[in-house]
């Protein structure tokens, strides 16, 4: 198989049972998706059971996908759900809201060496209507143009533009400088 | 994909994270990946191969039924023509008093013509008898 096939082709592969071809959309998509699983379940074992969940039940499901079409926005489309059923799940046994860290405690004249930690970062996202923190993380994170956020998000073009602009804003207000100075 | 900040790269994984769930979801993936070959080239290969005598069997059987239906048809359609002798019975019978004279009339006018179709019905099948006995 070549290095570098293109996603619809993968996704065609998958659709007739090719598991080199699953095996290839996990390696693309297996780190970010992590990424924006945790930005919303928030602790990094359910991040996993959602992503893994996300990619099995994707695979069931593969077949919605028409032909021709990315798998990256639809598969985050069902990455979310997922993470937003399991965030309520969990929520439910433990009659607890997700652990909140305190956001504070960078003075102003902190320089870039110290590196923003996890738990601040998941901290001022928690802080964010769900929608807003997932249209930045897919946006800042995963690399996806309003287009393909709005469409995992099933919101309109306009929408994730409002969502990432406000949500960057009060990122930059929560955390400080350094998300402004990398922000380019 | 456009120009993205680097900040929220803490959020990734780190490599023995992301080896361990990439291998998770392949375990999982496999099998299931396999009953999806299975069950789209492999079964509906099977399920021809099993219903090709079933079919063909099918199409006998239809095909006997068609053509048995296609001769009782002709039987039933030969049953339907009247005899010149019922027309003419019918002809002489009167109507019943009070009955309309238009009536009558029209009863006529079918009766004459039944009553031709049948003479050129029988002068049809005399012809025939008489041109199988020529042969």
């Amino acid at each position: 198989m070549p290095v570098e096939r293109d996603e619809p082709g993968l996704v065609g592969l998958v659709q007739q049972g090719d598991v080199e071809a699953f095996g290839e959309l996990v390696k693309r998509y297996t780190d970010r998706a992590y990424g924006v699983a945790l930005s919303i379940v928030g602790t990094p074992q359910d991040a996993e059971d959602a992503v893994q969940t996300a990619f099995i039940r994707a695979m069931g499901r593969i077949d919605q996908l028409r032909p021709g079409s990315p798998f990256g926005p639809w598969f985050y489309s069902v990455l979310r759900s997922t993470a937003l059923n399991l965030r309520r799940r969990e929520s439910l046994r433990t009659h607890e809201a997700i652990p909140h860290v305190t956001v504070g405690g960078r003075r102003p004249d902190d320089d870039l060496d110290h590196a923003l930690t996890r738990e601040q970062v998941l901290a001022a996202l928690e802080t964010l209507p769900e929608q807003q923190r997932t249209a930045v993380v897919l946006y800042d994170l995963e690399g996806f143009s309003h287009r393909e956020v709005a469409e995992s998000l099933g919101v309109a073009v306009g929408t994730s533009r409002a969502h990432v602009h406000h949500g960057r804003k009060a990122l930059r207000d929560l955390l400080g400088p350094i998300v402004e100075l990398t922000d380019r | 994909m456009h120009d993205r900040p680097r900040w929220l790269d803490i959020l990734l994984p780190d490599e023995v994270t992301a080896a361990r769930l990439r291998r998770a979801i392949l375990d999982v993936a496999e099998p299931l990946l396999a009953g999806r070959r299975d069950s789209w080239w492999d079964v509906a290969s099977d399920w021809a191969t099993l219903l090709t005598p079933v079919a063909a069997a099918l199409t006998l059987i239809f095909a006997g039924l068609a053509v048995r239906q296609g001769i009782r048809s002709d039987e039933a359609a030969g049953s339907l023509l009247v005899s010149a002798d019922v027309v003419e019975s019918l002809r002489s019978q009167t109507a019943p008093a009070g009955f309309s004279q238009n009536l009558t009339d029209d009863a006529s006018i079918v009766f004459a013509a039944l009553s031709e179709a049948n003479t050129l019905h029988l002068k049809i099948e005399q012809a025939v008898d008489t041109t199988d006995v020529e042969r």
